[in-house]
């Protein structure tokens, strides 16, 4: 009874896993860690093209920062978890097939475990390729607005109105959009 | 005073960049040898029909003309800067009061000042040159994300 109850929490585990809204401690140092980079790239955008002064603007930047670079992760992880399924439906069948050659000869192993590794693998393929593909969607969302606001229809704006707006709105922008349930 | 002999030597200066200038500058710096002897008497210029003053410089004996042009009608090219002493110049005056062809008057010598063309900025500015980059790579996420969602 207790063996079945492990191998089930087991099974139960993975398809957690694969349904959760959490991301693994991993996953989150890596949103955060990016989130924060690309946050703070538009401060050298400022501070060398529209002339703020570093250390006066250092409080604006920080905030700034700081907002921007929660609202991005918050924008990966839930881009993530919409990609990930998606990811998953399109890469089942290759896996399958893939997991299905790797233990072909191994005459042991019985269905129910070769279902657990392909979902296992299925899990871990999607997990990574929607974290990438998020990271980079976001990115280049983010950027895109932030330059096209910034240098275009904020122009004449001062540069420290220019900053909170152009980076405050895009991060609010991707935030947005990665709510929308696709 | 007259020149007999007149022998002219110069070197000349055009702005090179004129990327946030509104006009651009042509100076002549020449001096002047009379039977081989260098000269200090008045000199008069002109350039295109256009009468220029010419400034004499004390310690190099040098002559300097100098005239500014529009960085967008600024002409490339060579230029000829027809240099009158003071017998020379009152004939062209002369000249062009009665309407006449101020080529008649033979001047003293001719200085050539080449303008190679001034530099007014790139074609396309590095903020557009941003936007098209930023905007392509934006577009090439979207439309794989849409790959991916169909």
């Amino acid at each position: 009874m207790t063996q079945k109850q492990k191998a089930l929490s087991k099974e139960e585990e993975i398809l957690l896993q694969d349904f959760s809204r959490n991301v693994s401690t991993k996953s989150n140092a890596l949103f955060y860690g990016n989130a924060f980079i690309v946050s703070a790239i538009p401060i050298w955008l400022f501070w060398r093209i529209h002339f703020m002064d570093l250390l006066t603007s250092s409080p604006l930047f920080l905030i700034i920062t700081c907002l921007s670079t929660y609202l991005v992760s918050f924008a990966y992880k839930k881009t993530k978890f919409v990609l990930k399924h998606k990811v998953a439906v399109k890469r089942e069948d290759a896996i399958s097939r893939e997991i299905s050659k790797m233990i072909a000869e191994d005459k042991k192993m019985n269905k129910k475990e070769k279902d657990e590794r392909v979902l296992w693998k299925k899990n871990e393929v999607s997990d990574y390729e929607a974290t990438t593909f998020s990271i980079f969607y976001n990115n280049a969302v983010f950027l895109a607005v932030v330059i096209g606001l910034s240098f275009f229809i904020l122009k004449s704006f001062s540069p420290s109105f220019n900053y909170i707006l152009s980076v405050g709105l895009s991060s609010g922008l991707i935030a947005l959009l990665s709510t929308g349930t696709k | 005073s007259t020149c007999s002999s007149p022998s002219l030597s110069s070197t000349s200066f055009t702005t090179q960049d004129g990327t946030i200038l509104t006009n651009i500058a042509y100076v002549s710096q020449f001096k002047l040898t009379c039977d081989g002897e260098v000269a200090d008497i008045p000199l008069y210029a002109e350039v295109g029909g256009k009468p220029l003053s010419v400034v004499k410089s004390k310690e190099t004996n040098s002559y300097v003309v100098s005239w500014l042009e529009e960085t967008k009608k600024a002409p490339r090219g060579n230029f000829e800067i027809k240099v009158y002493d003071d017998e020379g110049y009152a004939a062209v005056r002369k000249a062009q009061r009665n309407g006449e062809d101020t080529s008649s008057v033979q001047p003293l010598g001719v200085v050539i000042l080449n303008h190679p063309g001034a530099y007014n900025g790139p074609w396309i500015n590095s903020e557009l040159a941003a936007v098209i980059v930023a905007f392509g790579v934006l577009y090439y996420a979207l439309t794989t994300k849409t790959k991916l969602e169909a």
